[in-house]
């Protein structure tokens, strides 16, 4: 019973509009890291699940063009929420030109951003670097 | 296989020179660009976990992977297909082959067709039409194209499990008009969405992400109609689902 009242952050929110890049992050966290994975296909789906989650929240993976908006929408929706503010974000995009307009857009300007196509272990890395935590 | 999208990136840009302004045009490459760079992106990073990884993956996962990226491959085919379609479109490189087709046997061909194809998705489509024979000058290939679309649209991308093609004539502007729809009961689309969905890689706010298309199957079907002179536009049902509508001049139709 003690356990079960003890809030694991222990899950990775994904979110991306491509069914193929799910498969691939499907298979690299959970197998080369402790934590779970939840997918989100579009940005208002990544709101309702950051909502329903934020206990067991401890990183979001978001691509930045989405089919409803755009992934710095889904971060300051985070922000300005004392339930979800604290969960670090890492965002991919396959653009580099993306990363200023990103940048503009966004509460706190220290975030990380992973270009696709990225390697595996380029992967493994940034998420180990925010969350501070070898993998 | 580069020298057919070379030719489909020149025939795209020869298009684009349509288009109100230069931002339009600017649009529509960002959004070309990013719907065939985002499948490519998951094939490389797919293809690399398996190369880097084969020893370790038991054979259900490697099976799963290889099905993905196969029907990954399959999606971006598809998609520069519809692409080359609308290019020949829009470039009014497309000369109509008119012919006079009898439209009830050409909308019955197309429904066994797709019956055929559908396979296992549980989805009835039925004709209702007070005549058997109505005569109408259209190019077949074009508009068996365009009813695939819809009929598709319906099936894959709203979950619509019953589909009702229906031929009327209406007094539309000037004149009198063969107006065919498909009536399907599906997931629906907003209705500050009807318009914008005609616009390549529009797609309709509530339809699920797992069972979204190209964006293009829409724009394709409007320039069809246009091609033939007639009008294209979406209604709701009164109760579920949504109503695509054409017209063909009357004027070319013998009952």
């Amino acid at each position: 019973m003690k356990n079960e009242n003890i809030q694991q952050k222990n899950m990775i929110l994904f979110v991306d509009d491509e069914k193929i890049c799910h498969s691939l992050i499907d298979l690299i966290i959970p197998n080369f890291t402790k934590y779970k994975v939840i997918n989100a296909y579009n940005g208002e789906d990544a709101v309702a699940l950051g909502k329903r989650y934020a206990n067991n929240l401890c990183l979001v993976l978001s691509d930045i063009m989405l089919p409803d908006f755009n992934g710095y929408v889904i971060y300051n929706i985070f922000k300005k929420n004392e339930k979800t503010n604290k969960i670090p974000f890492i965002f991919q995009s396959g653009i580099i030109s993306q990363e200023l307009e990103l940048r503009k857009n966004l509460i706190d300007e220290a975030v990380e951003i992973i270009y696709k196509p990225y390697k595996q272990q380029e992967l493994l890395s940034i998420i180990s670097k925010v969350l501070d935590n070898p993998i | 296989m580069l020298d057919f999208i070379m030719n489909s990136i020149k025939q795209t840009m020869f298009m684009t020179q349509n288009f109100k302004n230069i931002t339009d045009s600017m649009l529509f490459f960002a959004k070309m660009s990013h719907e065939l760079k985002s499948p490519i992106h998951g094939i490389i990073g797919l293809s690399e976990y398996l190369m880097n990884n084969w020893n370790d993956i038991d054979n259900y996962k490697k099976k799963s992977c290889i099905d993905d990226l196969h029907s990954t491959v399959f999606d971006i085919k598809h998609l520069i297909e519809k692409l080359f379609q609308l290019t020949i479109l829009t470039s009014n490189n497309i000369e109509c082959n008119l012919e006079k087709i009898n439209i009830i046997e050409l909308i019955e061909t197309v429904i066994e067709q797709n019956n055929r194809f559908v396979g296992n998705v549980s989805c009835s489509v039925l004709l209702e039409s007070e005549y058997q024979k109505i005569l109408i000058n259209i190019d077949p290939f074009w508009i068996k194209q365009l009813l695939s679309n819809l009929i598709n649209n319906a099936i894959k991308h709203s979950g619509a499990k019953k589909i009702k093609i229906k031929i009327n004539c209406q007094k539309l502007g000037l004149g009198e008009n063969l107006v065919i729809s498909v009536i399907d009961d599906g997931c629906g689309i907003l209705k500050k969405e009807f318009d914008s969905l005609f616009y390549p890689f529009q797609q309709g706010s509530n339809v699920n992400e797992l069972l979204k298309g190209s964006g293009l199957g829409l724009s394709i079907c409007k320039e069809i109609i246009l091609a033939h002179n007639g009008e294209i536009w979406i209604e709701n049902n009164q109760t579920k689902g949504i109503c695509v509508n054409f017209s063909l001049p009357k004027s070319e139709v013998s009952l």
